[in-house]
């Protein structure tokens, strides 16, 4: 498995990339994943805390951030040519929104690391 | 009673499998998945982390004292590294690190400095199998399983006679790999003697420090004549047996009105939708109090937290949250008590109708990926014509969605399946043959899903049959299924996901008697 954080310029552009992975529809119509990536919806994280009274009432807003951020733990991308090269890299259309971090960033995945697992 | 072709009761997994106790010669092990770490309440009644990556197996990894390595020629510990100047003979160090043969260990280590050659970390008695080179400044991660020839230690080695640098942050923890979950429910304080297999969707915890910090995004403040919450940390033991519980002592000084205030919170952003707060409390002396729990929302509750520990969990029923995500809090006008001497411990918040098991935190946001369990049994294992589907499980939440116990042909065309409706309190008991659906009605209606209850579903001579703890709840008139080859908690098509904790799951190659069913349901 890889993990890879990926920023989009709006949640549509991140949904449409997300609705474009394999999936299959029931018998009522609903749309469900037939892969076994995990995603996690991450949106406009907050860049800067925003400060809050002893009402919880915000004195300052949160600074959030432009992109719309999704973090994905990739499973089975691997892929092998007729000559048995293994290649592995982001589905279509994904590679151009990755982002390279030198830190494991605000989310991660219980007890499997980003860095040691970066695609 | 006739034998089960199938019968998993959970009490064995490895990496990957849930054995099933029948049949004994491995048909009938379901393949089990989770991508991540994932925490359990184990056999002691403590909360224990489950995978992916076991303990850590290296003392003073990070060199902070000259001990714990055994230190060949020319090998020193200072300054915070383990440093080498060159030498011949390929000189290590080493210490026993408890690594066992046949299983898999993730290594890391750091360069952090190096002017010639190349260093090596490998295991003990594997020189040249198996190693994780380096030549340049770095940190390094690999994956080895020790083979037949590993002595149980961990080496550092100059792997060239020509090796120049320091290393630092050396760790080894073994692969546990996708390890199921046999959960030991508590119940009235008391840990229950046989476990369940939890199964359990993706979750994202998004507090990220599920042990409260003394500062920002926790807060704690006082109005009027109270006075805001202390907080000590590493106060007490908390549920997993570590000594990592914070203390909270709140106290209003007698005050009686609204603005006389002692409260503890979690603030962020405020959010939209369904979201679920946990965390477990209990008094820090042998008294209890009474405190006021808000949801996301700033619903209040009022809650007794008496000297055991409680998991408290609070749905907020959708809408838009506070800023105030989680509160915890004496008010002069609110019933609690004047003051309140807590532990709190595991603080949780899910995008959920209803809490998952802790997800701990310390930093960030932490998900734990999503479990499946499936490909138990093939075409010799099952009958067609006759059999009883038996089920002892208790939903983790009634939450309007459906979820299935499926035996199959591998297709949607033929199965046999028990499941919970996405309508509240009913119970899905379904039979498609050759594409045709048997059944028309649910299998029972009014159940509370989050019990364990014991179902059964028998067909044969053109009946179905479903009992319900101890109940016969549905029968209706049906053909057989072709072509049984698989039993899976999702369908064939791998969705509606029976996430659950099962207690008991059998299949009967024959149509068990009502007195049968009976006994067998009854709880």
């Amino acid at each position: 498995m890889k993990i890879s954080k990926y920023e989009f310029n709006s949640q549509s552009d991140a949904e449409s990339k997300i609705a474009a992975l394999p999936h299959s529809t029931d018998e009522d119509g609903n749309n469900y994943p037939t892969h076994k990536h995990t995603i996690v919806k991450l949106g406009h994280i907050v860049v800067e805390q925003g400060e809050y009274d002893a009402d919880g009432e915000e004195t300052k807003a949160p600074v959030l951030s432009d992109k719309y951020c999704v973090d994905v733990l990739w499973k089975d991308l691997e892929e092998v040519d007729e000559d048995g090269n293994v290649t592995v890299d982001h589905p279509y259309g994904w590679k151009s929104k990755a982002i390279d971090l030198d830190d494991e960033g605000v989310h991660g995945f219980f007890g499997v690391k980003y860095q040691d697992n970066k695609l | 009673m006739a034998t089960p072709s199938i019968a998993m009761i959970p009490s064995a997994y490895a990496d990957s499998k849930v054995y099933s106790v029948l049949p004994n010669n491995g048909d009938g092990d379901f393949t089990f998945n989770r991508d991540s770490s994932a925490t359990r309440v184990g056999q002691n009644g403590l909360i224990q982390t489950v995978g992916y990556f076991g303990s850590e197996l290296v003392t003073n990894g990070d060199f902070a004292t000259n001990s714990d390595w055994t230190l060949e020629t020319g090998w020193t510990i200072s300054g915070g590294t383990a440093n080498f100047s060159g030498g011949t003979g390929n000189k290590a160090m080493y210490q026993a690190a408890g690594i066992t043969n046949g299983k898999t260990y993730k290594i890391q280590y750091e360069v952090s400095s190096i002017s010639a050659g190349q260093v090596a970390v490998r295991f003990g008695g594997m020189s040249g199998v198996d190693e994780i080179t380096a030549t340049t400044i770095g940190t390094y991660t690999g994956y080895i399983t020790a083979t037949g020839s590993a002595n149980g230690n961990i080496h550092i080695e100059d792997n060239d006679n020509n090796f120049v640098g320091s290393i630092d942050n050396v760790s080894v923890q073994e692969v546990l790999g996708d390890q199921p979950r046999l959960n030991y429910d508590i119940s009235n304080g008391v840990v229950q003697s046989c476990p369940s297999l939890l199964l359990e969707p993706a979750s994202t915890n998004l507090i990220t420090y599920s042990t409260p910090i003394n500062s920002s995004p926790y807060s704690y403040s006082g109005g009027g004549v109270g006075v805001a919450p202390t907080y000590t940390a590493n106060a007490g033991i908390s549920p997993d047996g570590t000594s990592t519980a914070v203390k909270l002592f709140f106290d209003i000084n007698g005050g009686t009105t609204s603005s006389d205030l002692s409260q503890f919170a979690y603030t962020g952003s405020a959010l939209t939708g369904d979201y679920t707060s946990s965390f477990y409390l209990k008094s820090s002396d042998s008294n209890s109090y009474t405190v006021t729990l808000l949801n996301t929302n700033g619903i209040t509750s009022e809650a007794v937290i008496t000297p055991e520990w409680q998991r408290f969990t609070l749905y907020n029923g959708g809408g838009t949250t506070s800023t105030n995500l989680i509160r915890i809090r004496l008010r002069g006008n609110e019933n609690t008590s004047n003051t309140a001497s807590l532990l709190a411990w595991g603080f949780q918040l899910e995008n959920l109708a209803y809490a998952t098991s802790l997800i701990p935190t310390a930093g960030s946001s932490q998900t734990r990926a999503a479990e499946t369990c499936n490909g138990a049994g093939n075409a010799s294992t099952f009958n067609d014509s006759e059999g009883t589907i038996y089920w002892e499980a208790s939903a983790l939440a009634d939450d309007f969605t459906d979820k299935r116990i499926f035996l199959s042909d591998g297709t949607m065309n033929n199965y046999v399946a028990i499941g919970y409706s996405r309508f509240a309190g009913n119970i899905i008991a379904e039979m498609i043959s050759g594409g045709v659906l048997q059944t028309s009605s649910f299998g029972a209606t009014g159940v509370t899903k989050t019990n364990n209850n014991k179902y059964a579903l028998a067909w044969g001579s053109g009946t179905m049959k479903f009992y319900v703890n101890g109940t016969q709840t549905n029968t209706e008139s049906v053909t057989s299924p072709t072509g049984l080859n698989v039993l899976e908690f999702n369908t064939a098509v791998d969705n509606l996901f029976m996430y659950s904790n099962t207690r008991d799951l059998r299949v009967y190659n024959e149509a068990l008697t009502d007195t049968q069913l009976q006994t067998l349901t009854t709880l």
